[in-house]
């Protein structure tokens, strides 16, 4: 062979060798940039740290959360609130509203069924609305139901509802329906305690892609794939609930692979399982969001310096919320900003930093308190109008966060002359006692926001009565942010609602009654395995899309 | 003999009574069951009004727990509070749970314990007997909770090197458990380490009374006296010593077997085991003082019955022991 050949013969195998080799690499790793494809089959086991007494959520002694979460994958509702706070239609190809006078009206989709494949008709929604306003039932809730003056049902898919008065929350009512043919005539105090089943022939029942199938008390509740369902066929075919109280040993047993999926309150502890390279770790800011309030007399209670806004200002000014949140949630959500406003969520659109103004100014803070006549102590704190700058922070003991943020805050207002003094309670204490009585300084909890729906927080910034703002805890009052949050209310374009709520929080800002501190940010943990999780920071979570065919296994 | 039992059944039932209409004072007056409704800022103030009526939750301590006294005599401790189910099914069923868990346990701790314990006291000051009586010690001061977070750990990361699942770290069995021999390896890999956290403090402890019953024993007259006649030393040691050293631990473990119904409340917390104790704690939680006085009862009745038995034995096996 002459050297020519040679030289082209070896080049020839190289480049042969290349390409096997490339091509080998490529099938292993698949083609760059696009999904494996969803597989049908398996289980996915979700760790739930509480087991529900019972799985009637509408009344009392089923408002638990993992009760709900036990109707997330077996009932449908109108709408689905999807991770962008917006309302995705459900069980309805649309619902119709009108102003004068006050009108919703849903059209039914055509294949929405049962399990037992009877259709979910207008009949259900009226049976829905009638049970919940049956004084018989000790039913947890019925606002915007009490509104209803009246029901016509326009065809088997079609029901039209008249209102009262305008309720801007419409679009959370009817979040889920109950089947007529299967509960008519049933105590409904007492359905529903064991299971989710026709109490007529003791199967399974349901309108979502899954059924309850068995609840093994103490154990676990297996819910299986619903072979009637209506809408897109779930991948999975079964899903357990684990009942786990311990939050190391969820966390070991999610490490492994004896569940596939948490949902947990973030906490420092679970910070490592982001290294850990089986695990994938969520974390959305959601709608609660952790605030300070300021007592300003509340039944005669509270420091009487914190009716002076510049010392309101001056504690504003002396924490540094970025670093207390770093600290806290860095961890477990590096990216996680500290809130300049409240109620509307820090991911809304219509989100607007009114407490920009009091940003961290440690300098200011002093100058504050200096130029208003207060002067520091021999122990550094400083004295105003012969009262010392001490007050009292009041938290719920058992939670780490609001223990280091409490630390935090000490050690920051100390910096500016001001002292903070540990008032820590259980939670019951807090907000049975403390709260309600005017007993304390500065509060740190929170509040969430349960919806898009902005309306209902005129009974905690409201001017508090006799019967109106009852959770207003603060003895705050500005009429114009009371009259502004009562027609948020009566406003039904989010929109606008969004606008008016953003005025009454310019005004709450100025008057600096509470101070915003942090979004809670949902925190969910799953196995690399499991795929096509995505959070959800409403009370939801990462159920919510299971009616689009949810979780599938690798 | 019958006489003393009979004084003993009687004068418990005073002591119950006092001891149920304390605890239901406690837990009522320190927790709401209604607390998250009223927390609830949607809660509907008629239903809220109407389930306190319905439940007596306004009324005073003492006619609450005459309502609980009556439901407990007359309808198997009742339901609970709110969600109405009835209480005595769920009890009979954690408290197998419980059983199967410490008598696993009991088992197992006093096997190694009393073995630990009669070696040690034969080799007395040997290496033997030092490195015992320092485990031991390591034993007791061990926080139960940590041997059982460090047990969990251990496993998992054996499980995540070499792919071998030895234990399982939480619950009873798995969600689809096998049939016949499966299952049983199945129940034995859940309840392994939990059965091993708590055998280990009761083993440190039992092995300790029964070294110091065996020097007690061994150092006696009797014994002595049977050596100088020349038996073997076997038979020194398992008929005249062994037996009369198992007094005290037999009537330690009936003393404190009565207690272990009331479950062990971290380890089955932490290992999720749904026994006796985990029903308490869920009840606490919520704040609905039927469960936990249901629990309270059958936690009573069985210490006083254990604490009796145990006085029986002794009697029986000390017959110099005698009860009038």
């Amino acid at each position: 062979m002459g050297r020519r050949s040679f030289t082209v013969l070896a080049g020839a195998l190289v480049a042969g060798a290349s390409l096997l080799v490339a091509n080998t690499s490529a099938s292993v790793a698949g083609p760059s940039g696009q999904e494996q494809k969803p597989k049908f089959g398996g289980t996915v086991t979700f760790g739930a740290d509480q087991e529900p007494g019972t799985l009637n959520t509408f009344v009392v002694g089923g408002d638990h959360l993992w009760a709900s979460a036990a109707h997330y994958p077996t009932m449908a509702g109108t709408f689905v609130i999807t991770p962008r706070f917006t309302y995705a239609p459900d069980l309805v190809t649309k619902v119709k509203f009108t102003r004068r006078p006050f009108t919703t009206t849903y059209f039914i989709k055509k294949k929405a069924r049962w399990s037992d494949g009877k259709p979910v008709t207008a009949q259900d929604y009226v049976f829905t609305w009638q049970t919940i306003m049956d004084k018989r039932w000790n039913i947890i809730s019925t606002i915007g139901y009490e509104d209803i003056a009246t029901v016509k049902i326009i065809n088997k898919k079609t029901v039209k509802f008249t209102y009262k008065k305008v309720f801007a929350g419409w679009r959370d009512l009817f979040g889920e329906i109950l089947p007529k043919h299967a509960l008519q005539g049933e105590d409904f105090n007492a359905v529903w305690k064991n299971n989710i089943s026709n109490p007529k022939t003791n199967k399974p029942i349901g309108s979502g892609p899954f059924l309850l199938t068995a609840w093994n008390r103490g154990s676990s509740m297996v819910f299986e794939r619903n072979k009637n369902y209506w809408g897109p066929r779930p991948y999975l075919n079964k899903i357990v609930f684990r009942f786990v109280e311990d939050t190391n040993t969820q966390v070991q047993q999610i490490r492994g692979g004896e569940l596939d999926i948490l949902s947990l309150q973030p906490q420092l502890a679970f910070a490592p399982l982001r290294a850990e390279r089986s695990i994938k770790v969520l974390s959305t800011p959601g709608p609660g969001f952790e605030k300070l309030d300021f007592n300003q007399g509340h039944k005669g209670g509270g420091n009487p310096l914190l009716k002076n806004k510049f010392i309101r200002e001056a504690i504003a000014r002396g924490l540094d919320r970025q670093a207390i949140v770093r600290t806290v949630l860095g961890p477990v959500n590096p990216g996680l900003r500290f809130l300049d406003s409240v109620i509307i969520p820090q991911t809304s659109p219509y989100y607007k930093r009114h407490w920009l103004k009091y940003s961290f100014n440690p300098a200011a803070a002093r100058r504050l308190m200096e130029s208003n006549g207060c002067r520091r102590g021999g122990d550094g704190i400083y004295v105003c109008a012969g009262a010392r700058a001490s007050f009292r922070w009041t938290g719920t003991t058992g939670n780490q966060r609001r223990e280091l943020t409490f630390e935090i805050a000490q050690a920051q207002m100390k910096n500016v002359g001001i002292e903070l003094k540990a008032h820590f309670g259980p939670p019951s204490v807090v907000f049975r006692n403390y709260l309600v009585n005017g007993n304390f300084d500065i509060a740190d909890y929170a509040w969430s926001l349960g919806s898009p729906d902005l309306s209902g927080f005129d009974s905690i910034y409201g001017c508090r009565t006799e019967t109106e703002a009852q959770q207003n805890n603060m003895g705050y009052c500005n009429r114009q942010v009371d009259a502004l949050m009562k027609k948020v209310a009566t406003e039904l374009d989010q929109r606008r609602q969004a606008m008016i709520m953003n005025q009454a929080l310019a005004l709450l800002a100025n008057d600096l009654a509470i101070l915003p501190m942090y979004p809670l940010p949902s925190f969910v943990i799953h196995k690399r395995t499991v795929r096509n999780v995505k959070d959800n920071p409403l009370s939801i979570g990462v159920f919510w899309n299971l009616n689009k065919g949810g979780w599938w296994k690798q | 003999m019958l006489t003393y039992v009979v004084r003993r059944l009687l004068l418990s039932i005073p002591v119950l009574v006092v001891a149920s209409f304390l605890i239901f004072t406690f837990v009522t007056l320190s927790a709401d069951p209604l607390e998250s409704l009223k927390q609830n800022r949607l809660a509907s103030q008629r239903t809220i009004q109407k389930v306190t009526e319905e439940k007596h939750l306004d009324e005073p301590v003492f006619i609450r727990y005459g309502y609980w006294a009556k439901d407990a005599v007359t309808n198997q401790f009742g339901t609970t509070l709110l969600e109405e189910r009835p209480i005595w099914p769920d009890l009979k069923r954690v408290l197998g749970n419980t059983l199967q868990l410490v008598v696993g346990a009991e088992i197992l701790a006093l096997l190694l314990a009393i073995a630990i314990g009669v070696y040690s006291s034969i080799r007395q000051y040997s290496v033997f007997d030092y490195t015992t009586t320092g485990l031991s010690f390591l034993g007791l001061a061990t926080p139960i909770f940590w041997l059982a977070l460090i047990l969990q750990v251990v496993f998992t990361n054996i499980y995540l090197k070499w792919d071998i699942r030895l234990f399982y770290t939480a619950q009873l069995s798995s969600v689809d458990p096998p049939g016949g021999f499966g299952f049983l390896l199945d129940r034995v890999q859940h309840l392994a380490l939990p059965m091993f956290t708590l055998a280990v403090v009761q083993v440190a402890s039992y092995s300790r009374y029964m070294r110091a019953s065996m020097l007690e024993v061994i150092n006696s007259d009797y014994v002595r006296t049977a050596r100088a006649k020349g038996l073997p030393a076997r038979k020194v040691i398992m008929k005249h010593t062994f037996r009369n050293a198992l007094i005290p631990i037999t009537t330690l473990v009936g003393l404190g077997f009565g207690a272990l119904f009331g479950g062990a409340i971290v380890t089955e917390t932490i290992f999720s085991l749904d026994g006796m104790g985990l029903f308490f704690i869920r009840a606490l939680t919520r704040g609905d003082p039927y469960p936990i006085m249901a629990w309270l009862m059958v936690t009573s009745v069985m210490i006083i019955v254990g604490n009796l038995l145990a006085d029986i034995v002794y009697g029986l096996l000390d017959p110099r022991v005698r009860y009038d």
